[in-house]
């Protein structure tokens, strides 16, 4: 018994799955895994505000006042009626608060995991879904206080506002390219995080929330280069009774598809090394 | 059916110090060429497990010898399926439980209640069958009314009952363990060496790291030797002492 017993090879050849196949298993089988990301969600939810009495509805509260103060504060800088501003920050603020906290998230999102990653054998996609499972979540208490500012809205068109669901659900598709193609990044290189950070806040800024794109004039382009503006404008044209952004719509189209396909490739590539980077 | 299929297994790990998570270093690496690159990108790589082959079939009990870091744990790893293979061909069939690091992952801030719960959906059951399992795991705890507080106010002896109970909860097929877990005090140990006695003996392959002659005698029929990575021997336990 004392010499090696390796099997011999058989005959017949052992295909080794390809990266792309295994991949695409990930993807597709990460956000069929409701039953957990669904529950790990709502999970985080029910922790943060677990000795509250108002539980997740802080969510709303805190926007509600974000958004009511922020609103005059800059409806009177600029110099605007505060009844027309106050649902374009709404809109602006919101969504901006859903997508960001995707962005800046999905830079953790695998390093928050790493107890589980380097436990229990799962998809990675399923962790992404969690995160956007949460922040969707949010949002949806948030989308509380968009209904409150169809008050202030003149024209409302209900047909219009229809596509908001869609919207949101768009969005929330977006949050999961996003989540891993940063998760991966950020994972291998600390510091992403840091920069992406503070790209967010430039962001911030840059994107038509406190402030109208009419505004910049000749300079238009600053906000139609930004997918963060379009992002937006998928919620608050609609909201604002402005009708249905068909630029902003093909914008992220495109986006989405692009996202997908680097997600794609990412996981291709880096899906089985994020266990050994943690 | 269960089965482990290895093929000139090999896991590498990329060891990084911290300029080497930095992005500024791999940016100089790319654009410098020569002495700072090579100051910069200096990764080490180690070579956990060298061209291991191997198969276990149903019903094999294999213990896993070898000095510290001599890959034991890694090779548990990747069967449990948390690493993947840099090289080599592996094949895992049957459902895999893992009782490395059983206290990883927990949620320190949620009650013990939800981490059973939590556990449970991430290993696979359904809500409800996990509600099934429920009493009986808080039973075998014996931890009370402690499994409704945070988690973080356990002590890591009532932790680990926790997990314990919690990873040995589910049917398996195949288990990886590194060294026979021992749980809690005297009283709760034997009772936690039944649980585990009973959870190995319905599973059809065990693998297990250890450093224990008797263990290896008593529980398996095949053991492995590793040497920096790589298998030096193999031996029935219960026909060779252990050299």
């Amino acid at each position: 018994m004392d010499e090696l017993s390796i099997e011999p090879l058989e005959a017949r050849q052992r295909v080794k799955e390809s990266s792309y196949t295994l991949a695409l298993r990930d993807l597709l089988g990460g956000v069929n895994k409701a039953s957990i990301w669904n529950i790990l969600g709502w999970q985080d939810i029910k922790q943060r505000y677990m000795r509250s009495v108002l539980g997740p509805f802080w969510l709303t509260i805190s926007s509600a006042i974000l958004v009511a103060a922020l609103g005059v504060l800059y409806a009177t800088l600029l110099g605007q009626s505060i009844e027309e501003f106050i649902p374009h920050v709404a809109g602006g603020l919101l969504v901006w608060i859903f997508l960001s906290t995707m962005i800046l998230e999905g830079c953790t999102v695998f390093i928050a995991s790493e107890g589980i990653i380097k436990q229990i054998r799962l998809p990675l996609t399923v962790h992404v879904c969690r995160m956007v499972w949460r922040n969707v979540i949010i949002f949806l208490h948030n989308a509380v206080i968009l209904l409150c500012v169809l008050y202030f809205v003149p024209e409302v068109d209900i047909a219009h506002l229809l596509t908001i669901p869609v919207a949101i659900l768009v969005i929330a598709f977006n949050g999961i390219w996003i989540g891993i193609v940063l998760g991966v990044l950020c994972t291998r290189f600390r510091d992403i995080h840091q920069i992406i950070t503070n790209f967010v806040q430039i962001l911030f800024f840059l994107t038509p929330i406190f402030w109208k794109p009419e505004l910049l004039q000749d300079r238009g382009w600053v906000a139609n280069y930004n997918p963060a503006y379009h992002f937006i404008e998928l919620v608050r044209s609609p909201l604002l009774g402005n009708g249905i952004p068909v630029f902003s719509w093909s914008v992220i189209m495109l986006l989405t598809v692009a996202g997908f396909i680097l997600a794609y490739f990412m996981l291709a590539r880096y899906r089985h090394r994020v266990a050994y980077w943690l | 059916m269960a089965l482990i299929e290895a093929e000139n297994l090999v896991v590498e790990f990329p060891v990084f110090t911290n300029s080497h998570r930095s992005l500024k270093n791999t940016l100089l690496n790319a654009t410098t060429g020569g002495r700072i690159a090579h100051a910069a990108g200096n990764k080490v790589l180690v070579r956990a497990n060298d061209q291991l082959s191997f198969k276990i079939a149903e019903g094999e009990r294999v213990g896993l010898l070898g000095h510290n870091g001599s890959g034991k744990t890694t090779l548990l790893r990747a069967l449990a399926g948390a690493y993947e293979p840099t090289e080599g061909y592996l094949n895992v069939e049957g459902k895999v439980a893992s009782l490395l690091d059983i206290s990883l992952g927990m949620d320190v801030d949620a009650s013990g209640y939800d981490n059973i719960f939590l556990r449970g959906i991430m290993m696979g059951l359904s809500p409800k069958e996990i509600k099934a399992k429920m009493i009986d795991i808080a039973e075998f705890t014996e931890l009370g009314e402690y499994l409704d507080m945070p988690v973080r106010t356990y002590s890591s002896g009532m932790l680990l009952r926790l997990a314990f109970a919690v990873s040995t909860s589910v049917d398996a097929d195949i288990i990886v363990m590194d060294e026979w877990l021992s749980v809690g005090d005297a009283d709760f140990n034997e009772k936690a060496a039944k649980r585990l006695k009973s959870f190995v003996d319905n599973a059809s392959i065990l693998v297990i790291a250890t450093h224990s002659e008797e263990l290896l005698k008593n529980v398996c029929n095949r053991a492995f030797r590793l040497e920096h990575g790589q298998f030096v021997d193999e031996f029935d336990p219960r026909v060779e002492a252990v050299a």
